[in-house]
């Protein structure tokens, strides 16, 4: 079961991650709107960071995030459908 | 903000018929609040138009 702290990272992450997606599909059709370019940079920096902080703390949430030094903590934590994200 | 690929002197009439467009989203204004903008479903408040089962709100 998550702490209430790991289940505030991954919600923050989660809420970071849906404004990168709005923000990539609205780049999508604006290419040239150089304000939205470096608002989509920013949250992007700021996601990676939020992405490696829950892997070393927690378990990665994505293979390119995993710096396990001893076990492979990608399979051993649960998986969605097994709970692994309530 | 320089001009997107939609060319605004394009004049509707010329537009073949049976085709929907939707109108070019112009502004980028986006909600302050990434946690209002995450329970809104979307970034920008232009966009937000909750369906609710009658007319549009």
């Amino acid at each position: 079961m998550m702490s209430k702290e790991q289940q505030k990272l991954l919600y923050e992450i989660s809420m970071i991650d849906f404004a990168i997606v709005e923000l990539n599909e609205y780049l999508d059709t604006h290419p040239y709107d150089t304000e939205s370019v470096q608002y989509i940079a920013q949250y992007n920096r700021v996601k990676n960071k939020m992405m490696r902080e829950y892997a070393s703390k927690y378990s990665p949430l994505a293979v390119r995030y995993a710096e396990d030094e001893s076990e492979w903590s990608w399979t051993m934590t649960p998986l969605p459908w097994e709970g692994g994200c309530n | 903000m320089k001009d997107c690929m939609f060319d605004e002197k394009q004049r509707y009439d010329d537009f073949p018929v049976a085709m929907a467009y939707v109108p070019w989203q112009k502004t980028n204004e986006t909600y302050e609040c990434l946690e209002k903008a995450f329970e809104e479903g979307t970034l920008f408040p232009i966009l937000n138009k909750p369906f609710t089962g009658r007319r549009c709100v």
